[in-house]
């Protein structure tokens, strides 16, 4: 993957004011001095509450609103000088697929509509809507009103719609918010198929925090408008745990094997701690906890194996995205 | 500069091909609107039948009341679609959360708006030819084409000239956010003073003072004034009779282009002015849309 900064942001803010009376409001930061780097071709996932400043950060990096504070550069223009530029280069997919949505119209018809709007080349057109057509599995609706396409469909369409031109940058706000299980998962496998087919970078708004583990290189927690956390999946877990751990299901292993296997587990330097479970000498487990674990793992399984010891199963009790981000906002980012 | 306007028109006709299909899907809608115009012709007639014999002055906009109140209609349905609509218009893209999408395009911020404005446009503009129609082929109305360029003129800067009022209206829906059916704009002058001094079925010469002078202020009067001059046989172009007619010296269809090409070099730039400023005010506010 490149390291190109496609998107760098630095102090953004942007404060709302929010009315409590006909006379009286007070400000209220939706955006609060964050820092953000978005690669070329990364899958980069916003998560957050609702109310955390997602959308408010979306519509900022796309030109759509105006920021009150902080430098911005999108696409290398400047998110305060040249936020027209930066739109005509930039896609978007909103929570809910009717919009941008004209029910009226077909499916073809509604594609045909954006790629005048969005200048696609006229003799590209054509070929451009029957490619996104098949690709994402809508040929067979193209002549059908959107009104009687399922929701799964139609957010396909709006996709389809932003897919229209290729531009670098697309920004989807909750793109599996109103899908069935089918439908989130065709659109999920469509978003991976999309970043790794055409390089275009994702900025991704989810509340689904297994969606944001399996699509995102790194994910960026947001709290009360700040970014409290922004590192892969990986490094969030990792500052999370101390050390990880690992059960490993064995066969027979009899008591004077365990002493042995545990000197030599010990004298890792990975390793935390190793000990013995279970008294069935024909059904022992062995828990290892070592920082990094990954490192120890696969030396452990071989001293396991130079000792005849069969390995039926090994569990990791690696910490879940979802453990990752409750803890992350519990604490403020503080770990 | 040539690719730009090249791409704003495209995308104007392809607004345009969209409306029509949304517009003519409802196939009852489209006789709805036919007898619609026939109906409203119909009870101008009736009236006409009543004025027949009666001693009313229509003086100096000539003796045929059909006539004058079919071209009442004509800048009517005009007025209705440029300065009544864009607010309308305006709104539905708001509620359809799409200024966000026309926004991140190539297009300048005024195409949508006049691109969705097409629907009225397919509605309306028709209405003022088949008026002129029905009048003439049903009800007796009768024109005098002598003058049609100079008619034609007069239609063109009534027409701008509402449009740059609409666009005002329509810029309150973000710039003021009047996010409802009504905005003071709009009201005020369609619904309160084009409703009471425009003249649409009456000359506004018999109407009081005040409602003359406030009738001086609107296009319609002069649009009116001077199309009816032209268009009603009879019309009569050296009488003056509007205040500002009184006021300057020059003969009545000069004051009246006069006045309309003031406004209309006032209203238009104001409201696209108003207009893209209310966009980016509501960039600023983060107003653009309901997508939050």
């Amino acid at each position: 993957m490149a390291v190109e900064p496609v998107i760098a942001l630095r102090q953004i803010v942007k404060t709302f004011q929010v009315r409590d009376s006909v006379f009286r409001s007070h400000p209220f930061n939706a955006v609060d001095n964050v820092d953000l780097e978005v690669h070329t071709g990364e899958v980069m996932g916003l998560l957050g509450r609702n109310g955390a400043g997602k959308t408010t950060l979306i519509k900022m990096m796309a030109g759509l609103l105006r920021p009150d504070g902080g430098t911005g550069r999108v696409l290398g223009y400047d998110v305060y000088r040249d936020h027209k530029k930066i739109r005509a280069s930039v896609s978007l997919v909103a929570p809910t697929a009717d919009i941008g949505t004209d029910n009226n119209l077909t499916v073809r018809q509604n594609l045909e509509f954006w790629a005048v709007v969005y200048d696609l080349d006229r003799q590209l057109r054509d070929q451009r809507i029957d490619e996104l057509l098949t690709f994402l599995d809508l040929k067979s609706y193209e002549d059908h009103w959107p009104i009687s396409i399922s929701a799964g469909m139609r957010q396909r369409l709006a996709i389809a719609r932003s897919l229209l031109v290729h531009n670098p940058i697309l920004f989807l706000d909750e793109p599996t918010v109103k899908l069935d299980a089918a439908g989130a998962h065709a659109v999920r496998e469509f978003i991976r198929k999309i970043n790794r087919e055409f390089g275009i970078t994702i900025i991704l708004t989810t509340h689904f925090i297994f969606e944001a583990e399996r699509l995102c290189d790194r994910v960026a927690i947001m709290d009360e408008g700040r970014i409290i956390s922004c590192d892969s999946v990986a490094n969030l877990r990792r500052h999370l745990q101390r050390y990880d751990s690992s059960v490993i299901q064995c066969g027979e292993v009899p008591e004077s094997l365990r002493r042995e296997v545990r000197r030599h587990l010990g004298a890792l330097p990975q390793v935390m701690s190793c000990s013995f479970q279970g008294d069935r000498a024909e059904a022992a487990q062995l828990e290892i906890s070592a920082d990094p674990l990954e490192s120890v793992l696969f030396d452990a399984l071989k001293i396991l194996r130079a000792h005849g010891i069969d390995i039926h199963a090994v569990d990791t009790n690696e910490p879940s995205l979802e453990d990752i981000f409750l803890n992350t906002v519990n604490s403020k980012g503080a770990s | 500069m040539m690719q730009q306007l090249k791409r704003e028109w495209a995308s104007l006709m392809v607004f345009s091909k969209r409306e029509y299909i949304i517009w003519s899907s409802y196939r009852m809608n489209a006789w709805m609107w036919f007898l619609d115009v026939l109906f409203n012709t119909t009870i101008v007639f009736m009236l006409s039948l009543l004025t027949r014999d009666s001693t009313l002055d229509f003086a100096p906009y000539g003796n045929n009341y059909v006539t004058f109140v079919v071209l009442g209609f004509c800048v009517h349905y005009i007025s209705w679609t440029n300065l009544g609509d864009p607010f309308k218009r305006v709104a539905r893209i708001y509620w359809g959360g799409t200024m966000d999408l026309y926004l991140l395009s190539p297009l300048s911020y005024l195409t949508p708006f006049m691109g969705i404005m097409f629907r009225s446009v397919i509605d309306d503009y028709p209405r003022v030819i088949l008026s002129l129609l029905f009048g003439g082929v049903f009800f007796g109305a009768a024109y005098s084409a002598s003058q049609l360029p100079l008619g034609l003129l007069f239609l063109a800067l009534i027409l701008l000239s509402t449009l740059g009022i609409g666009m005002i209206s329509a810029s309150s829906f973000y710039l003021l956010n009047f996010k409802q059916n009504t905005e003071p704009v709009r009201f005020l002058l369609q619904d309160v003073i084009v409703a009471l001094a425009a003249g649409y079925y009456y000359p506004i010469t018999v109407l009081p003072e005040p409602l003359q002078i406030l009738g001086s202020f609107i296009p319609h009067t002069y649009a009116l004034d001077a199309l009816r001059r032209l268009i009603v046989p009879g019309g009569d172009l050296a009488t003056k009779a509007l205040p500002l007619q009184h006021w300057l010296p020059f003969a009545p269809i000069t004051t009246d282009i006069v006045a309309l090409t003031a406004m209309t070099l006032v209203v238009l730039p104001l409201g696209v002015l108003m207009y893209v400023g209310g966009i980016e005010k509501a960039r600023r506010k983060g107003t653009l849309t309901r997508w939050q």
